[in-house]
């Protein structure tokens, strides 16, 4: 049985696979656009944009939308703020595994 | 002081929640960097490129350089190296745009940087080289071969396990190349060839098949 502690400090923005995906994914490489965190990430549009939406609104990503030639493209990176998030919540975890 | 704008704790969580979300981040930082933006056609194309600098200083040089010959032999190295880099950025812009990356995301100017020592360390023994050609001029293929290893290793250690091995390679090779005497039977322009050109090719073909052109 796994050792149930409080903990105060994790975020529910991200506490949730796709958004820790996508945050884990855009802290590795920088930025990316909508199709590669679909690849990387093995998920359907609806279920990624809906995760995007809500990281987009607490201000953790930000949304760059450009025409490459004729094609639209929307590119996605970490802001200040998502990156202290995830910092946080990776620093909240290892407390976590470290007391367990 | 982190301040989420909505913030909603969890109260509760455990331990193995806790590796488990710690897997989940680690596993997509790692298919992340798997979309690599190195491009497997810029490998072969630049081994070839190489192949055509190593007949041009043959046909136009003497081996073991002679002094006087330094600044032609250093100039046609000079401009292999700067079409490559035309050919690298050119190839790896279009293999971003492929992945749905851009070339010069942080983790590319992370990359750059790591290239950049080795890179640099053999422009100023090319310089060197330029001002003392008696010194180092039997050698200086030895040289470049080792500085290209440790910025290829330096990348690597950011990057695909391909370039790693490229790097340990070229260290192979540049260390053989300094070792062995001047006039063993393949020679420094051999290696050369079968480094710069050679092992370019095989790592572009590597790549290409595996990752994409």
């Amino acid at each position: 049985m796994a050792t149930v502690r409080k903990i105060d400090a994790l975020d529910d923005v991200i506490h949730q696979k796709v958004r820790l995906g996508v945050m884990s994914s855009l802290m590795a490489s920088g930025d990316a656009d909508f199709n590669f965190l679909k690849a990387a990430l093995g998920v359907s549009d609806g279920n990624l944009s809906t995760h995007l939406t809500v990281l987009e609104e607490h201000g953790y990503i930000s949304v760059r939308k450009e025409f490459v030639g004729r094609k639209p493209r929307t590119t996605y990176s970490p802001t200040p703020l998502g990156r202290q998030a995830f910092e946080a919540y990776v620093a909240a975890l290892e407390a976590i595994v470290r007391a367990g | 002081m982190y301040q989420p704008q909505r913030p909603v704790f969890r109260v509760v969580t455990s331990a193995s929640e806790a590796e488990e979300h710690l897997r989940v981040i680690r596993q997509a930082m790692e298919r992340s960097t798997r979309h690599s933006t190195l491009s497997g056609l810029s490998g072969v194309l630049i081994g070839l490129l190489c192949l055509g600098g190593c007949a041009l200083t043959s046909s136009v040089t003497q081996w073991p350089p002679v002094p006087q010959e330094a600044p032609l032999f250093v100039g046609v190295w000079a401009g292999v190296l700067l079409i490559a880099l035309l050919i690298d950025y050119l190839l790896t812009k279009r293999r971003a745009a492929q992945v749905g990356k851009t070339a010069f995301s942080p983790l590319g100017r992370h990359l750059a940087r790591a290239a950049a020592p080795g890179l640099l360390t053999a422009t100023a023994l090319s310089l060197f080289y330029l001002v003392h050609p008696d010194l180092i001029g039997p050698y200086i293929y030895g040289v470049w071969m080792l500085c290209y290893a440790v910025s290829l290793l330096s990348v690597g250690m950011f990057s695909l396990k391909e370039v790693s091995v490229l790097g340990w390679a070229f260290l192979a090779a540049g260390t053989i190349t300094l070792l062995l005497p001047v006039g063993w039977w393949i020679g420094p322009r051999g290696v050369m060839a079968l480094t710069f050109g050679g092992l370019h090719i095989a790592y572009g073909i590597r790549m290409g098949y595996k990752y994409g052109w």
